[in-house]
């Protein structure tokens, strides 16, 4: 059974894409700009529709994620251990606070009002963003983790956090002096990326081995009973699958149905409720490193840019496209149901 | 049901149709095949699965009725009636299963089936052959981390041929601890209880040399491309590299036998992991293979309110005895002063 073979068009590429790799890419809630993170140090912010370069931030070191505050300013997480605040009018970016290793993801919960960072130094923290700059008066918690923290997600008041070791921890806001759950990766291997789902029931989680765990916050029997992996993301080859990374996530904001995208360099479509995939997009040049919906689901940014897992090679240069989205790509499909009998 | 003991040959080529979905697995004894993951069982079109399009292939509305009932009758044990072809175990545990190895022979077969199939692009990952189970080899790496290592090395002037020998180095140890796994999933202190229920090497060199044999070819085409620049090649050696700490926990972490053996990870939980009440629990579901192990520990979900402070009932010199005969293995998770 093969799928629809879409015509070949990855999106619009943007001009003045980021000089190295991408380390994740999101568009702002409020309109489509785009924010980009990258390993040559820069956070750039991009029009997307306009395919317009607005503005260009240096770092210390290279950055691995970033996120929106509001459509002037933003956060980004840096290897050089460093939590900024990013103000885009004004073309500059301070420094909130630090942890111990390199910040691996950075989020922002209106919820609580508050930056939330996780480090390799297996630490949470969160930041309150209104307070002057400088750890002292802007931290306003630091929680340790069983590992290096990989990915986190955020859902209305619920934090969850993926980290090495494959241990997930999830939190609620409210209350972080101790995880709501502590739990371990219902997949085999190393946790890539975890993501809420926008309803606030659970979370899908991705991992090296080519597949992605559906899971639930409550701990009923019932809802555990809906809890499924599937493959993905894998190559048959001479009689054996290649296994690749699923490196991103990303949901619809509108019919909850996700994206992720792959080191084999395709984004596909799924459909979590009906366990189905929708679409598979024509293969990118090289992995897919992130993927981001624009606040109205009209748009979806892809990262094309080679993650290193195979180590240092001749790769596509590092590309953003843009793509528009349509419907029958990603709107659930109604089950069929059987007739009743006569 | 057939009482296969292969995958679907079609599905671990990627070309069969039908989608298999993974669903939590069943007791081992339920079928003679069940520790298997699910999806190799289903030889059935399965309207559940994840079809590449939408309900064409469930072949028809009634098929789509049948297979549900079918699903229901040859697979739920207990009442999960949700519809969703969910396997729950009989005991009353809200999350899966507490895998404890019962059958260490399946549980090989699991593993040496995972390497075999499915042994992923990336090496340098954390393994657990039983989801939800704490990992059985430790110390990954991500490949951000590897790349922030490279990118630091070179800007310290390290030459790209050191640095490519030492991460060179690192995956090769990484491979040897998955191999060394493979052949001994088991190095637990359950006296008599290991003898006879892990017939290691005779009987399983059949099992192992296919394995080792295809494992290993693929494998050196990895290391002349995987120039990373990375931190350790030896324990103890102290790079400044982002993370020095990690780095000693990786090399220690190979150098070790593989982390079933609940003693030495129980001092490698100690030096990762901060806060992981439930990880040593979890090693001894694993290690005791015969045991008796039951009640409070690891359940898979630890909610905040509830971490288990379990005390050991009796003498708690036995948490720090190195073998246990099967009479006296504790019920309970050891104190964390053990951990």
């Amino acid at each position: 059974m093969t799928s629809v073979h879409p015509p070949p068009v990855p999106g619009r590429e943007l001009s003045n894409p980021p000089t190295d790799g991408i380390s994740n890419l999101r568009f702002s809630n409020h309109s489509d700009n785009l924010l980009v993170s990258s390993w040559d140090k820069t956070v750039r912010l991009y029009d997307a529709s306009a395919n317009v370069l607005r503005g260009e931030f240096m770092h210390g070191g290279p950055v691995l994620d970033c996120c929106f505050h509001d459509d002037s300013s933003g956060f980004s997480a840096s290897v050089d251990n460093k939590v900024r605040r990013i103000m885009f009018s004004h073309g500059k970016e301070e420094i909130l606070g630090r942890h111990d290793a390199p910040v691996r993801c950075i989020e922002y919960s209106y919820a609580a009002g508050q930056v939330i960072t996780g480090s390799w130094d297996k630490t949470l923290k969160c930041w309150d963003p209104r307070g002057a700059s400088g750890q002292e008066r802007t931290l306003v918690g630091t929680y340790p983790q069983p590992e290096r923290v990989y990915s986190l997600s955020l859902v209305g008041n619920r934090l969850v956090v993926a980290t090495a070791g494959r241990h997930v921890n999830v939190y609620d806001l409210r209350n972080m002096s101790q995880p709501e759950q502590r739990r371990e990766s219902s997949l085999k291997y190393q946790t890539r990326c975890v993501r809420c789902y926008p309803n606030g029931t659970g979370y899908a989680l991705s991992s090296v081995e080519g597949r992605v765990a559906m899971e639930f916050f409550d701990l009923s029997e019932a809802s555990q009973a809906k809890k499924y992996a599937f493959k993905c993301h894998r190559k048959s080859e001479a009689g054996r699958d290649i296994v690749y990374p699923v490196n991103a996530i990303a949901f619809h904001p509108v019919y909850g149905t996700f994206a992720t995208g792959g080191c084999d360099g395709f984004v596909n479509v799924w459909d979590g409720n009906n366990k189905k995939r929708l679409y598979q997009y024509s293969k990118y040049p090289t992995s897919v490193a992130a993927l981001s919906f624009s606040k109205d689901g009209r748009l979806l940014a892809v990262a094309s840019s080679y993650t290193f897992e195979e180590g240092d090679k001749a790769h596509e240069p590092d590309a953003i496209f843009v793509r528009s989205v349509n419907e029958i790509e990603v709107k659930p499909k109604p089950k069929v149901y059987p007739n009743p009998p006569a | 049901m057939h009482n296969k003991k292969e995958a679907c040959r079609n599905f671990q080529r990627g070309r069969c149709k039908f989608l298999h979905v993974i669903q939590q697995q069943p007791k081992s004894n339920a079928f003679g095949f069940g520790t298997q993951a699910i999806s190799h069982q289903q030889q059935k079109p399965n309207p559940f699965g994840f079809g590449v399009q939408n309900n064409a292939q469930s072949k028809g509305a009634n098929d789509f009725g049948n297979k549900q009932s079918q699903f229901k009758n040859t697979w739920t044990r207990s009442s999960a009636s949700s519809g969703a072809p969910s396997l729950r175990q009989p005991d009353n545990q809200p999350q899966a299963t507490n895998h404890r190895c019962n059958d260490p022979e399946s549980c090989k077969r699991i593993i040496a089936e995972d390497f075999e199939h499915e042994r992923p692009l990336w090496k340098l990952t954390c393994y657990s052959h039983w989801k939800n189970s704490p990992c059985d080899i430790v110390g990954d790496v991500s490949y951000e981390e590897l790349r922030a290592a490279a990118y630091d090395d070179a800007k310290r002037g390290l030459s790209l041929q050191s640095i490519i020998e030492r991460e060179r180095n690192l995956l090769n140890s990484k491979l040897v601890e998955f191999e060394n796994f493979l052949r001994n999933p088991y190095r637990g202190p359950a006296g008599s209880a290991a003898a006879q229920q892990i017939p290691f090497p005779g009987a399983t060199t059949t099992v192992l040399s296919p394995t080792t044999q295809n494992t290993v070819a693929p494998q050196s085409n990895v290391p002349p491309s995987v120039s990373i620049s990375f931190g350790n090649q030896q324990p103890n050696q102290s790079v400044v590299a982002s993370f020095p700490t990690n780095m000693a926990n990786f090399s220690n972490s190979s150098a070790t036998n593989p982390a079933i053996n609940q003693f030495s990870a129980a001092a490698i939980s100690t030096q990762n992991f901060s806060s992981s009440s439930i990880q040593s629990p979890a090693f001894l579901n694993v290690s005791l293979s015969n045991s008796e192990v039951v009640g409070r520990e690891a359940t898979n979900v630890q909610l905040g309110n509830n971490l288990p402070t379990t005390v050991a009932s009796g003498d708690s010199n036995i948490w720090l005895k190195e073998k246990w005969t099967p009479g006296e293995i504790p019920e309970e998770a050891p104190p964390d002063a053990y951990v």
